[in-house]
């Protein structure tokens, strides 16, 4: 069943509320429905820096389409040429000025403005009979970004869960973006459950995204750890957004953000998760305790199954994700997805510690150490380097690069050059944020780099 | 004490915030100053506490047992002359 027809069926008789409100539009749920995009069979990239718009093509797009593939219009040129140049399309569906696309063009793929494609909208008469796939980008293992084939089912799996919409209107907060995983448990939580949703634009600074869910009395927002400290440090004008419910996920909640958000807003039910783009939803507990309960392990609680090999955790859940767009499946025979992240368990709790893979997350963003050490020594007055993620407590983690520089060279140029250089040669996820230039770099015994913690 | 915790802040602040901030220009540093309007971001903060670290010799987010997130450079000032260490 498609995403209009689900609203249908979901939101029945409530579909004059509000469903969406941008800074100067409120859309409701009769406005999103009803319309079918020209674009049956075709594989579209959705680029679209209008979430409003976004949605709604969206909405008009699943039942249509052979694949949607919303990408943000945020991405870096270098993962979108990615993307685009690894992927068949027939289509891209944008906001954006010709000068932006030339990615898309390169590739011929057909480009559809916005404003023209809304002149021919079409009514949707018939129930829709194409199962759109989803792709979602994800940061795997490497640093450029794969595609994960979704169903709708699949990406959704939670918010279908529930048959009857509450009512008592539910107001969601936007801090992802919608072309990712989280983004998508946003907002598919909110469309298929008849909640409204204050939508933002997340290069809008922090104090005036927070201003505007206290305004528009926002009671659910889900974010990253990262972003709940930046939320806290707007001091007074947190404390005016009347919560309900908090969602934690996309990188571990400490015990300390934990127990800040339950005196913050002591009223809040207050929720972390661990989910992967690849697993789709995988745990969440709701006991304002870090870690998760080791009881989970037993299987009893309706959860996804757990096991831990090696001190990696293994997931088996029914809303997983197929495969990968490029064909390789990450689950094995029975079912398992290796996620790669590692866990130490500790009395009656057990705590995701980091990556097997040596990637970190700082903010949320996945960031490659190793990769980020190799473009550093590409500097030609760089001799040795060392990256690494520094437990910080306003941001989780702070990435932190020691730089050894060549004797022979003038160091203030060449401390200078290096800082432009990392601008100019590293996207701003993987750019060292603390740089210190030491004169000498300890090398352990096995020969690898000592951590510099 | 209090005064050296005030001004070595202030002037760390300073440093960091031309770093990391480029091109803005370095605001007012008074008690009232909201933090994350000041123009310097929440990773720039995370610079500025790990520098404060090597300078003062202590990190009051880690000795606190209360958590706690300041909001305007008074708080944040308050906080580290609160955790300083006897």
């Amino acid at each position: 069943m498609s995403l209009n027809d689900l609203i249908i069926i979901h939101v029945a008789s409530e579909l004059d509320r509000v469903a969406l409100i941008g800074k100067n539009e409120r859309v409701s749920f009769s406005d999103l429905i009803g319309t079918c995009s020209d674009m049956y069979g075709k594989r579209v990239v959705v680029f679209i820096s209008n979430t409003l718009s976004l949605v709604k093509t969206l909405v008009s797009l699943d039942g249509s389409a052979q694949a949607i593939c919303p990408i943000s219009t945020a991405t870096d040129k270098k993962e979108l040429y990615h993307l685009v140049s690894e992927n068949k399309f027939d289509a891209v569906i944008t906001d954006l000025n010709k000068e932006d696309l030339e990615v898309f063009t390169r590739f011929n793929i057909q480009v559809y403005n916005l404003i023209d494609l809304g002149r021919n909208d079409k009514k949707r008469i018939n129930p829709s009979n194409q199962n759109s796939t989803w792709l979602v980008p994800t940061s795997g293992t490497t640093s450029l970004p794969k595609l994960v084939s979704h169903t709708l089912g699949s990406l959704g799996a939670s918010s279908l869960r529930l048959r009857k919409i509450s009512e008592q209107n539910k107001i969601w907060g936007q801090f992802y973006d919608f072309t990712r995983y989280a983004g998508y448990q946003v907002l598919l939580n909110s469309l298929l459950n008849g909640h409204t949703l204050v939508t933002s634009s997340l290069k809008d600074p922090i104090h005036e995204r927070v201003k505007r869910c206290a305004e528009e009395c926002v009671t659910h927002i889900s974010a990253t750890p990262s972003q709940w400290r930046k939320i806290l440090m707007t001091g007074a004008s947190a404390k005016r957004i009347p919560l309900e419910q908090i969602v934690l996920g996309g990188e571990a909640a400490d015990q300390q953000i934990l127990s800040a958000l339950s005196s913050f807003y002591p009223e809040a039910k207050i929720t972390h998760t661990y989910a992967s783009t690849e697993a789709g939803l995988g745990l969440s507990v709701s006991d304002r305790l870090a870690g998760f309960p080791t009881r989970f392990f037993d299987n009893s609680e309706g959860l996804p199954e757990i096991s831990v090999r090696s001190g990696r955790l293994f997931l088996r859940t029914t809303s997983s994700a197929s495969n990968y767009v490029d064909g390789k499946r990450f689950k094995d025979s029975q079912g398992w997805i290796d996620t790669g992240d590692l866990v130490k368990v500790e009395g009656e709790r057990f705590f995701i510690i980091g990556r097997e893979s040596g990637i970190i997350n700082v903010g949320g963003d996945k960031v490659n150490p190793e990769s980020v050490r190799h473009t550093l020594l590409e500097h030609p007055n760089v001799i040795q380097a060392n990256v690494f993620g520094k437990k910080n407590p306003i941001t989780g983690m702070l990435l932190s690069a020691h730089i050894q520089l060549k004797a022979n060279v003038d160091q203030e140029l060449a401390k200078a050059s290096v800082k432009v250089f990392i601008k100019e040669n590293l996207q701003i996820k993987d750019q060292p944020r603390l740089l210190k230039f030491v004169d000498d770099i300890e090398v352990a015994l096995t020969g690898k780099l000592g951590s510099g913690k | 004490m209090k005064k050296i915790i005030r001004e070595t802040i202030s002037a760390t602040f300073s440093r960091v915030f031309i770093e990391q901030a480029e091109g803005a220009s370095l605001p007012l540093l008074s008690d009232d100053l909201v933090l994350l309007e000041g123009g310097l971001d929440s990773m720039g903060f995370a610079v500025l506490v790990v520098e404060l670290e090597e300078i003062l010799g202590f990190d009051p987010f880690s000795i606190s047992e209360e958590a706690f997130y300041p909001s305007t450079f008074g708080e944040f000032v308050s906080f580290y002359e609160k955790h300083e260490p006897k």
